[in-house]
């Protein structure tokens, strides 16, 4: 095992990949430099600049030429930098990598992962600071993965890779810094499994992405109170473990579903809703989102921390919905 | 062919393509685009998928006048010459981008200076001359074997029918109409293949022959069965198909 940051864990399981398999390559801006986060490093001298690509800013391309190398057997991974930029590759995305095999009948196999850095960072603004996840998990065709851990960013770029399927990859920015273990050779970690963090019977809070240390902390205040929940991190929002999720509040009767994107028409809905249709509200006392207010990210710091979860704002929703 | 056109189980997209989405992976046509100049950065990623794996076979794009407009083409163009790409864009310049003309929304010179300034060698032809299309299509794929580069074939041409089948293009001129109808290739060639000595009998049959085939390609199709419904939900993707089951 090694120590290292999330955006490490990330470069390792690339590069594992990338030596296992040389029809692995990755295209984006500066990727031959070692990419905006350094989690190319290294990977011109090792790997050549075929494999390594540096790219124009040509959003569009970036998307559809990986997408046109997976249709002749390569499996590229392509690096969008900051999240907010694939606007600039919505048709190539949505259009032509989601729909491809479908729209062929099953000829083609769009093998793709497009990672995607995104969430708030260091008073980024309103252009580099969004996460609307939630747009592609409404979107047939693709995997959505949301990792919150090194371990997890690791073992799910691993299982991105090796997909026949399109991944979409949302990198946390706000974690990029936090430390996990790895091991020497990363194991693939199965997409729609969730990550029981902490057991609890007062309630369940989901979460994923950067919302999930916050959600932990305020687990960890809530127990210290005596106040035990079930926390479960998805790590995947599409396929998303509805299993999981299910059995857990059924024993609890209680949900909150926490994330950093804003909550109206967010995940948060998709999944109370999911779970009320499975277990009635015999079973589903209480339910609540806790996410961002619906405005954009805001540059100053003092107003990006109005659109910011706390640990304090989750012990209080789950206080909340223990005495419903 | 015909039987994706009509929406049916022995399509080549099984019924899921339709006119704007037939491909045929097994002779390595990977699909025609619902968006203009969809295909273009498509185009790019395929030679340098090729190439990555030291392949020798060529790409070929086609598109419209219309596409010259998207910011797709200029990438695409300047991503395919940076790379030194193995693609031969073809622009297929009917001068008509959906119900409008396409001199009225282009400025400047056009689609060839366009492809030309993002360091695309690039020509143009009569796109209704066979004979001239031939030769520059046979020029430009054996200059990208030679140079590995990129190559752009400007080939002009007009639009006899409407922008879909329900358009009947009725903003033109007639007179416009039936005097471009003259300079249908299949006329053209045909005078062609007579001035050279081909009989008119057997220009005749080889119509007739064509003709043949697609009456009957369309009996065939009409008489395929549909796709079943559940096939609706076939190849969405490998995880996470299905919304819930257990």
């Amino acid at each position: 095992m090694v120590e290292v940051t999330l955006i490490e864990a990330g470069r390792l399981a690339a590069q594992q990949e990338m030596r296992r398999d040389p029809t692995v390559w990755v295209l984006g801006e500066d990727v031959a430099r070692g990419g905006l986060w350094g989690q190319y490093k290294g990977f011109l001298e090792e790997f050549g600049a075929d494999r390594a690509v540096s790219t124009p800013i040509s959003e569009s391309t970036i998307m559809g030429a990986g997408l046109g190398a997976a249709l002749v057997g390569t499996r590229p991974i392509i690096e969008m930098r900051i999240f907010d930029f694939v606007m600039c590759a919505m048709d190539e995305l949505v259009n032509q990598i989601a729909k491809i095999r479908y729209m062929f009948g099953g000829q083609a196999k769009p093998a793709v992962v497009v990672r995607m850095p995104h969430g708030m960072w260091r008073n980024s603004a309103a252009q580099h600071s969004q996460m609307l996840e939630a747009w592609f998990a409404h979107l047939p065709g693709v995997v959505v993965v949301t990792p919150s851990t090194a371990e997890d960013t690791a073992g799910l770029l691993v299982q991105a890779i090796r997909s026949d399927d399109p991944v979409l990859f949302f990198d946390p920015k706000d974690l990029f810094g936090v430390r996990g273990d790895i091991a020497e050779h990363i194991e693939p970690i199965q997409f729609g499994v969730a990550r029981k963090v902490a057991e609890g019977n007062a309630a369940t809070v989901v979460s994923w992405s950067a919302a999930m240390p916050v959600a932990t902390k305020g687990v960890e205040m809530l127990a210290v109170e005596g106040v035990n929940v079930d926390l479960l991190d998805l790590r995947t929002i599409w396929p998303w473990d509805q299993y999981a999720v299910i059995a857990s509040v059924k024993k609890t009767g209680r949900l909150l579903v926490v994330h950093e994107a804003v909550e109206v028409s967010g995940f948060g809905a998709e999944i109370i809703a999911r779970v009320l249709d499975e277990v009635g509200t015999g079973v589903l006392k209480a339910a609540k989102r806790l996410a961002a207010p619906r405005i954009p990210v805001p540059f100053s710091p003092p107003l990006e921390a109005e659109v910011r979860l706390s640990p304090e704002k989750i012990v209080k929703a789950v206080k909340g919905l223990v005495a419903l | 062919m015909m039987a994706e056109l009509f929406g049916r189980a022995t399509g080549y997209c099984g019924g899921k393509g339709g006119s704007m989405h037939i491909a045929d992976f097994s002779v390595g046509m990977l699909g025609a685009n619902g968006v203009v100049a969809g295909g273009i950065p498509i185009a790019c990623g395929a030679a340098q998928g090729l190439k990555l794996q030291e392949s020798d076979a060529i790409v070929t794009c086609m598109f419209g006048d219309g596409a010259v407009n998207r910011g797709p083409f200029l990438e695409g163009l300047n991503w395919a010459a940076l790379y030194r790409l193995p693609v031969l864009f073809v622009c297929e310049d009917n001068g008509v981008a959906a119900f409008t003309r396409a001199e009225s929304v282009t400025a400047g010179p056009g689609p060839l200076a366009r492809a030309q300034a993002c360091g695309v060698p690039a020509e143009s032809v009569d796109g209704n001359d066979v004979i001239a299309v031939d030769a520059i299509i046979g020029s430009a794929v054996a200059e990208i074997r030679r140079s590995g580069g990129p190559r752009f074939v400007h080939a002009k041409t007009y639009r006899l029918m409407g922008h879909t089948s329900t358009d009947g293009a009725a903003w033109r001129d007639a007179d416009e109409v039936s005097a471009a109808r003259k300079g249908d290739p299949l006329i053209r060639f045909a005078a062609v293949l007579c001035e050279r000595g081909v009989a008119a009998e057997t220009l005749a049959e080889i119509v007739a022959e064509a003709q043949a085939e697609m009456v009957r390609a369309r009996a065939d199709a009409l008489a395929a069965p549909w796709p079943e419904p559940a096939s609706a939900f076939n190849d969405v993707q490998d995880v996470g198909a299905v919304a819930w089951s257990k």
